[in-house]
């Protein structure tokens, strides 16, 4: 497991916005599903802005591109926090969807690491198994 | 002491709180992972995933004060 899981929580976590954001539009309301998205996506932009600062600073052994840090340090702190405030601030989005995008992220994570949990318990059991029928 | 009055008290007060209990959190775990790191340059991948992991909830947990203290904001006046 490395740094591949992180991309693949982001690409889920989109799809899982997405298909969120269908279902409480058609049942709720639009400004609450476009919230879940909006939350979903800045959670998930600063989640890959964040891979790719620590990936690109603390990587022994490679050499440490300085240009791309500081682009990278400058769009996720400023830039995408500006993003966030006017998505509070200027859209009025409700704070409480935006909440629950950002936090589907992590809700998918732990998913993820509970399936894996969960599968490798289930392969530990069927070697042990296996074992004793030999 | 009125409701306002203590918001607007307390609100940037436990902003503050949250921030550097993030810096301190956020330090710790880049401290330890550089440090295991430097140890085990081979599981340098497996150390940066846990890290991410730890600084994103770290972070979040901050946005989510200041996501609250913006809420709260708009009942002081």
């Amino acid at each position: 497991m490395g740094i591949e899981f992180i991309h693949r929580v982001v690409r889920t976590s989109l799809v899982l916005a997405a298909l969120i954001f269908l279902f409480v539009t058609v049942y709720y309301q639009f400004r609450f599903g476009a919230g879940i998205l909006a939350g979903s996506i800045w959670g998930c932009l600063n989640l890959w802005f964040l891979t790719q600062l620590i990936t690109e600073i603390f990587s022994p052994g490679k050499e440490v591109k300085k240009g791309r840090v500081i682009i990278i340090a400058v769009v996720k702190f400023p830039l995408l926090y500006a993003v966030g405030y006017s998505l509070l601030g200027i859209l009025h989005l409700p704070p409480v969807s935006l909440l629950i995008g950002f936090t589907l992220i992590f809700l998918v994570m732990f998913l993820k690491a509970l399936g894996r949990w969960i599968l490798s318990m289930s392969k530990y059991k069927n070697t042990k198994v296996e074992s004793k029928n030999k | 002491m009125s409701y306002q009055t203590a918001l607007a008290i307390f609100l940037p007060l436990g902003l503050a709180i949250a921030a550097m209990g993030s810096a301190f959190g956020l330090g710790r775990a880049v401290s330890a992972a550089m440090e295991a790191m430097g140890r085990q340059p081979e599981a340098a991948g497996k150390i940066q995933l846990g890290m991410i992991i730890g600084c994103a909830l770290i972070e979040a947990l901050t946005i989510y004060a200041l996501v609250t203290v913006f809420v709260l904001q708009g009942k002081i006046s």
